[in-house]
């Protein structure tokens, strides 16, 4: 994937081969500047590929898109202020349509646990709860993939291990495929069956990790001895050997 | 209730002023600029009407206008520099040397009038409009793309609420621009009208009945301002400030 600058073509992406499987939990991680946003973004058809080919369930991700096949969930929570709870979630059914199928906004307030919260508004909430809030919208119309763009990066480490623990639960109540770009390493781990580690631009896959610790995962698995070697893993695929990952790009 | 009563103050020292004889012949005392308000109060309120009719009218068209040239022109990036351009020029036209023109081309009508207003008070709506239809939060647009938004929804869901604050900047702005727009075209020619009292009083040399009518032109001003201000409140009735909120914690 270039980018045309005013300065310059910019290789963001090169040689990216991944297969992510149906209904997998599908980490990537890499330092700043990888182009892991990048990727989920190709993914989105938010932007398009200068060279090769995406498919989702063997379709390009336009058609995937337009199909409302997608939830996205950005760093930022992104929601409408002038909206409430509820209308917030509902944005996606009020843009697609009412013919399409689509879970109910009050169950999915339940499903991400904000029971009372249905007529608030964004700014009377705090951070971690607007973000659930983006992540019941992302849901509302039973995307076949989940992409998310660092959903916690902004949040404390005491409440991201509360949210990764909830983001899980709801996953498994779901069973969507999802892809969660994440610069956290136990994040990556704790999450998902298997991590993508690219390296920093042009971003590369350097490695894929599978975690073949067994679900379902509560927080209690980041003590087992296997968590911690597994995070190694992914540690020494991050930085080891090459040094320009330990660097500023 | 401090602005207003910081206003009695003014006034108060305004009055021991002219008392005192420290303000020439030309400020008279705001007692008795009331009593020539009472005077001429038929007079006066037979003028009110078509002053506050021709604002609101000018505004009203303005505000219309402008609104959907900002709209053009945010859609259409390429004539954008070129409308802003002639907008300038059209603002940067002394009222007080364009209005006999219009008099005397479109005749000392009301609508003439209005159209004056109009050009008084534009070009903050366009400014606000403009700077309005551009703030949309990047992550709320890719948002919208994800989900697939046509640009009619676009237009309705997002950019439209994103825009409201800054539309209400520049109406608030324009609302006693437009009056006093009014009063300026009245000058000008018109049978009826606030400033053509004025001028009345003025040749008249009835300096009270002078002070009176530009007393009352700011008071309308401030009113208008103040009703604009008040339909923001209830139009914008969501925490516009709160676009990006503290994470701080779940």
């Amino acid at each position: 994937m270039t980018f045309a600058l005013p300065s310059g073509p910019l290789t963001a992406l090169e040689n990216i081969d991944l297969d992510v499987k149906a209904g997998e939990f599908c980490a990537v991680i890499g330092p700043s500047g990888c182009g892991k946003s990048t990727l989920l973004r190709l993914i989105a058809d938010v932007l398009k590929p200068t060279r090769g080919t995406i498919a989702i369930g063997g379709e390009p991700p336009e058609i995937a898109r337009r199909k409302h096949q997608i939830g996205f969930v950005f760093q930022a929570p992104t929601l409408l202020p002038w909206r409430t709870v509820r209308d917030n979630i509902r944005l996606p059914r009020d843009v697609a349509g009412s013919s399409h199928q689509a879970l109910s906004p009050d169950d999915l307030i339940k499903l991400v646990g904000l029971n009372g919260f249905e007529r608030a508004r964004p700014a009377q909430l705090s951070g971690g709860m607007q973000q659930r809030v983006a992540i019941a919208r992302a849901l509302l119309l039973k995307p076949g993939v989940l992409l998310m763009d660092e959903p916690f990066g902004a949040l404390d480490e005491i409440t991201r291990q509360r949210m990764n623990a909830e983001l899980l639960r709801i996953w498994v109540e779901t069973q969507t495929t999802a892809v969660l770009v994440t610069h956290a390493l136990a994040e990556a781990v704790f999450m998902a069956d298997r991590v993508v580690v690219m390296s920093p631009r042009p971003g590369r896959i350097v490695s894929v990790v599978a975690v073949d610790l067994p679900r379902p995962r509560s927080p209690a698995i980041m003590k087992d001895p296997q968590f911690f070697r597994i995070v190694n893993l992914v540690r020494d695929a991050l930085f080891g050997g090459d040094d320009a990952a330990l660097g500023e790009p | 209730m401090l602005p207003l009563a910081a206003a009695l103050g003014c006034f108060a020292i305004w009055e021991l002023a002219q008392r005192a004889g420290l303000l020439p012949v030309t400020v008279p005392a705001p007692t008795m600029i009331l009593r020539g308000a009472a005077a001429s109060s038929r007079a006066l309120l037979f003028h009110l009407g078509p002053t506050i009719a021709a604002a609101a009218l000018g505004y009203g068209l303005a505000a219309c206008t402008t609104v959907v040239l900002a709209g053009l022109a945010t859609m259409l990036p390429r004539v954008a520099p070129g409308v802003l351009g002639v907008c300038i020029v059209l603002h940067s036209i002394p009222l007080i040397a364009l209005t006999p023109l219009l008099v005397l081309w479109l005749g000392p009508e009301l609508m003439t009038r209005a159209i004056i207003a109009g050009f008084a008070c534009f070009f903050p709506i366009l400014i606000g409009a403009l700077q309005g239809f551009k703030a949309i939060d990047p992550s709320a647009s890719e948002l919208f793309h994800v989900i697939s938004a046509t640009p009619l929804q676009r237009f309705r869901l997002l950019a439209f609420p994103s825009a409201l604050p800054f539309l209400f900047s520049g109406f608030k702005i324009a609302a006693p621009a437009a009056l006093l727009g009014t009063i300026v075209a009245e000058w000008a020619g018109a049978s009826r009208g606030l400033g053509l009292f004025m001028l009345h009083a003025l040749f008249a040399f009835q300096i009270e009945q002078v002070w009176a009518s530009i007393l009352i032109s700011s008071l309308l001003a401030v009113m208008a301002y103040g009703l604009v201000a008040l339909l923001e409140r209830v139009v914008i009735y969501w925490d516009a400030r709160a676009a990006v909120a503290e994470l701080e914690d779940a």
